[in-house]
């Protein structure tokens, strides 16, 4: 059986169009290159 | 060698001196960001989307700057309805490498498409508002809403699935069950519609069925046996010999609880009975010396309590005996200046409290005290009797008399006494008293000197009564 809340928690919503240019300004994308380089900046200090 | 990050030429070892970064993970990341695209496009060129949209967003994770990875999500997400998901990637894409990128020629598709875009952000629109009304609970307008947004772009993977969902809760599995098949059309293996899949029918949608097949055979796996209903007398067999098995298993069982596991609890609960018995017979034995204890001290505290009332009652016997003796001293002492006040003292003693060394001279002493004292109150009552004064001579008589009580052979005037007592009682109309007096004297004193005078005195009185009850008749 279905559980209603849990199976709901799957859903979030989508982006419209309009929020895209605020989402992207707004979003910081962290990859891994920028972790070694945080690690790399603070072993030269 | 250059390093990746930077393009510097100057590395020490796998560390640029350049930009300090660590030149061997910072290729691998790159490495694996692009095993990762690969794997995504491989996925997406088998229709299976969904895996293909979290390898892409690995790839992305490793390293933010692929492009590629990028782009293909974007088509993905155009794909599957996320509108505004795919221009966001291709937007990003377009910025991290402006020239010969595919993203680029995407947005100009779009752009020179607007009633496409729009109508499709429509369909987004629908989609956000029927999660919200899912959330208020109001399925209705959810199914309206979702439906439109299917009406809209049929590949809306996201709301189809949610439809299906709905349809689930109202109970609408015919229509769920095309709304899967739909899903999967787009999306192979999608996992919720796997999932809402096997919740109608028991089962994985064959897609998947198929696909693990394919999988199994392709790692030259044997497939597994197919099962092979037993027979039904093989079955009654085996459930008849499970049947003795249980059943002897419990015999033994009850073996080992009758040797071992019994015989202990009854060892157990005799130590017990034991202990508690030990305990009884203790508590019975302070009791018993306790009862011993407190018999004995009683019996101690009485006997103290009778030495100590002894030798109370000693005290008191030796306070009165002095008490006494000085009475008797001050008798003594006043005899000669006030007889009836010594005679008063010596009629208070006690002569069991008398030695009996003393007891006869103070016998006599007490005698000649009296005799003196009931001597004198007898003159003074005679002499107030004289006078008239009746109540006065009475005071004096009868003080005399009870003097007169202790040595009544010594003293002649006691019938005189109870004479004139009883003359004063007529005189005062006191006839019953007067009779008694007269009668008194006559019965104890037959000798008197006044025998006659009390019997003419009672006689008056008896007469005078039996007059008086005749007229009275």
């Amino acid at each position: 059986m279905l559980d209603f809340k849990t199976e709901l928690k799957k859903y979030q919503p989508i982006l419209d169009i309009e929020d895209v240019e605020e989402n992207i300004h707004s979003e910081e994308i962290k990859d891994i290159i920028d972790l070694l380089q945080y690690l790399s900046e603070n072993n030269k200090n | 060698m250059e390093c990746p990050n930077c393009k510097s030429k100057s590395i020490k070892g796998y560390i640029c001196n350049s930009c300090g970064v660590d030149i061997f993970t910072f290729s691998k990341s790159i490495k694996v960001s692009n095993l990762l695209y690969n794997k995504g496009l491989e996925k997406a060129n088998n229709l299976e989307l969904s895996f293909a949209i979290e390898l892409l967003c690995q790839s992305i994770e490793f390293n933010k700057n692929n492009y590629y990875s990028r782009n293909l999500l974007g088509l993905i997400y155009y794909e599957t309805g996320r509108i505004g998901d795919a221009l966001k990637q291709w937007i990003i894409s377009s910025n991290l490498v402006k020239t010969n990128n595919i993203a680029m020629s995407y947005m100009h598709i779009i752009q020179n498409n607007p009633d496409d875009l729009y109508s499709k952000n429509e369909a987004v629109v629908h989609y956000n508002k029927a999660l919200d009304c899912l959330n208020k609970k109001n399925t209705d307008m959810a199914i309206t809403d979702l439906k439109k947004a299917i009406t809209i772009n049929p590949n809306f993977l996201n709301a189809i699935n949610l439809l299906t969902f709905c349809n689930l809760i109202i109970g609408n599995k015919s229509e769920a069950l095309n709304l899967i098949t739909k899903a999967l059309k787009i999306d192979k293996n999608n996992k919720i519609t796997e999932n809402y899949h096997l919740t109608i029918t028991g089962t994985p949608p064959k897609q998947t069925i198929e696909s693990q097949r394919q999988k199994i055979l392709s790692q030259n796996l044997t497939p597994p046996p197919s099962a092979v209903e037993p027979k039904m007398k093989r079955y009654s067999f085996i459930n008849f010999f499970h049947i003795i098995s249980f059943i002897f298993g419990s015999v033994i069982m009850l073996a080992l609880m009758f040797f071992f596991i019994i015989p202990g609890s009854v060892s157990d609960m005799e130590q017990q009975i034991l202990h508690s018995n030990n305990e009884i017979e203790r508590i019975s034995l302070d009791y018993t010396n306790f009862r011993v204890e407190s018999d004995t001290r009683i019996t101690e505290l009485l006997e103290d309590n009778e030495n100590l009332y002894n030798t109370l009652t000693e005290l008191r016997l030796q306070i009165n005996i002095a008490t006494q003796n000085d009475r008797i001293n001050e008798a003594r002492l006043i005899l000669a200046a006030n007889p009836l006040e010594a005679a008063e003292l010596l009629y208070e003693i006690d002569l069991s409290l008398i030695e009996e060394e003393n007891l006869e001279e103070i016998i006599q002493f007490r005698d000649s005290t009296f005799l003196s004292a009931a001597s004198s109150l007898y003159n003074s009552g005679l002499q107030q009797y004289n006078l008239g004064n009746f109540e006065i001579s009475v005071g004096f008589f009868e003080r005399s008399l009870r003097f007169a009580e202790a040595q009544p052979e010594d003293l002649v005037f006691i019938d005189d006494i109870i004479y004139f007592l009883g003359r004063i009682a007529q005189h005062g109309q006191e006839y019953e008293r007067a009779a008694s007096l007269f009668l008194q004297l006559i019965t104890e004193f037959p000798d008197s000197n006044v025998f006659s005078q009390a019997s003419e005195r009672l006689h008056e009185i008896l007469s005078s009564n039996s007059e008086q009850d005749m007229e009275n008749d």
